[in-house]
């Protein structure tokens, strides 16, 4: 799989590029469960101690502390990933629709029409998904999570595991195993449809001679149905995901809530800590559910990545 | 008189390409138009097919004046045979329930038996996209089968050779003398040997039609 991304990221050029983007977004999300985090715990100790001097300071430092994450995601994204995704994207298309013409009549003709046709439109956008940056992202959330939540408390950190584990094994089996074959089939039943959508432009003068307009209509509403039924295959999959594995997230917190409370009745945690720790275990939590989503959406782009490759080495 | 061309004028967006036109062709004769390139062969021939509505005067085809009928009673070969993406029985029936005999009769005749012969799948055979797995020849002479199956009274050529070399030609010609016999002919060309089988020959000059 890397050696694929590697491969398209050499046809494009300016990969260190992408790399400084990739490193410029990935602290954006473990900052945010960081400001949350430290806010709702010194809120709640600053309420806990009755002390409102206090609470008025962590509410002016939490003000800010966002405003600066706010200004600095949204500085990167407008200045810098906007403009660079645009530029690498339209270059792609550039390179390839060049490679596509010298290529022999002969080859061109050997592959459907659509085949082409979604090479440069679908396929070039596939290097340039969102699910590089946010592996990136969701990686240092996790990490960096992980370990503030192990400080706070190790016992913690060893229930967030308990249920993140089996979370990430689950999803892992049942959606993103399938999906590199899933999608592979939904972009040739794309293919086939634009063909048939072809033919019904092309051989229309053919069709109304020899009253074939119902035959190439037939053949377009079956490869149109073969469409459809590929893309829902992707869709009941995602969609089974995203029904059955919140169920993992509400049994660890309802289970972290339960435990910690009598740790916070001993005196060995204060409310002030929960809360953070609720938000790191948000963090491990979420950025795991990120980095799936990722997996998963790098796995289905790869079929792409995989034929652009294929396409520029010919 | 199979084919009755009266008053026909026709102008793509105020260019007019073919002026005044009159023609007559009785059943089972077989009349040649020559012309230069774009001087409205193909024009006339899309007309008396049908594929295209008269703008101005009247066209009859085996007694239909309106287009879908007149479709109905021809068969047309082009200069590109425009295969649909499926297989060679596909592209002969075009989706028809034509019996298995008939559709031997119309390969026979279009002298395809001997090449599907060759074939693994025979007659089901996928044809490729535009065609793409077969070449000029058989892509022709697939199209000529096709137009031999409908069985249609009148037979319009629009230089169905003209894209191929002269040994394919040849083949494409002896395939066109399957679909041709005994049916009532208009044949476009813009070179005058290709008529020569013709019992008349006209000549379409500035959108109008004249004795060759």
């Amino acid at each position: 799989m890397l050696g694929e991304i590697r491969k398209i990221f050499k046809v494009i050029g300016s990969g260190w590029r992408y790399i400084i983007l990739i490193l410029l977004r990935s602290p954006i999300s473990i900052l945010m469960t960081i400001v949350n985090a430290l806010f709702l715990q010194q809120a709640f100790n600053a309420i806990a101690q009755n002390d409102s001097g206090q609470l008025n300071i962590v509410c002016i430092i939490f003000g800010v502390a966002s405003l600066c994450t706010f200004l600095y995601n949204g500085t990167v994204w407008s200045v810098y990933a906007a403009p660079l995704v645009t530029r690498m994207e339209s270059g792609l298309r550039d390179k390839l629709f060049r490679k596509v013409s010298s290529l022999s009549y002969e080859r061109i003709e050997a592959m459907p029409q659509g085949e082409w046709l979604t090479r440069l439109n679908t396929d070039v956008q596939m290097p340039f998904s969102e699910s590089l940056p946010h592996t990136a992202i969701a990686i240092v959330n996790i990490c960096v999570s992980a370990f503030i939540l192990w400080s706070i408390n190790p016992a913690v950190f060893g229930w967030v595991l308990l249920f993140v584990a089996p979370h990430i094994v689950f999803s892992q089996l049942l959606i993103a195993r399938a999906m590199p074959g899933l999608n592979k089939k939904s972009l040739e039943a794309t293919a086939k449809n634009t063909g048939e959508l072809t033919a019904l432009i092309t051989c229309a003068d053919v069709a109304l001679l020899y009253d074939g307009k119902d035959y190439l209509m037939k053949r377009f509403e079956k490869s149109s149905t073969d469409l459809f039924g590929a893309n829902m295959k992707i869709r009941t999959r995602n969609a089974l995901g995203a029904g059955i594995l919140p169920l993992f997230g509400l049994g660890g917190y309802l289970t972290l809530l339960v435990v910690s409370s009598e740790w916070i009745a001993d005196g060995h945690l204060t409310f002030g800590d929960l809360t953070a720790a609720f938000q790191y275990r948000g963090g491990v939590l979420l950025g795991s559910l990120m980095l799936i989503n990722c997996i998963i959406s790098i796995q289905a782009n790869m079929a792409g990545i995989r034929r652009l490759n294929e396409t520029m080495a010919e | 008189m199979s084919i009755i061309i009266e008053d026909l004028s026709f102008s793509y967006a105020g260019k007019q390409v073919l002026d005044n036109i009159h023609l007559s062709v009785q059943t089972g004769e077989s009349v040649g138009i020559v012309g230069i390139s774009g001087g409205g062969k193909s024009t006339l021939l899309k007309l008396v097919s049908g594929l295209y509505d008269v703008q101005q005067g009247r066209i009859l085809v085996m007694g239909a004046w309106d287009s879908a009928d007149r479709r109905k009673n021809v068969a047309m070969v082009m200069q590109s045979a425009g295969l649909f993406p499926a297989s060679i029985r596909d592209n002969i029936t075009c989706g028809h329930d034509i019996n298995e005999n008939d559709i031997r009769r119309a390969c026979d005749a279009a002298q395809l038996t001997e090449w599907v012969g060759t074939l693994p799948d025979g007659l089901d055979t996928f044809v490729g996209e535009r065609g793409g797995k077969v070449s000029g020849g058989q892509a022709q002479r697939i199209a000529i089968a096709r137009a031999i199956a409908k069985n249609a009274y009148v037979v319009l050529l629009d230089e169905p050779t003209s894209a191929l070399d002269n040994d394919t030609s040849a083949a494409v010609i002896a395939a066109l003398e399957g679909l041709t016999k005994g049916k009532t002919v208009l044949h476009v060309s813009h070179r005058p040997e290709i008529l020569t089988g013709c019992d008349r020959i006209f000549r379409l000059e500035g959108g109008r039609l004249y004795a060759w």
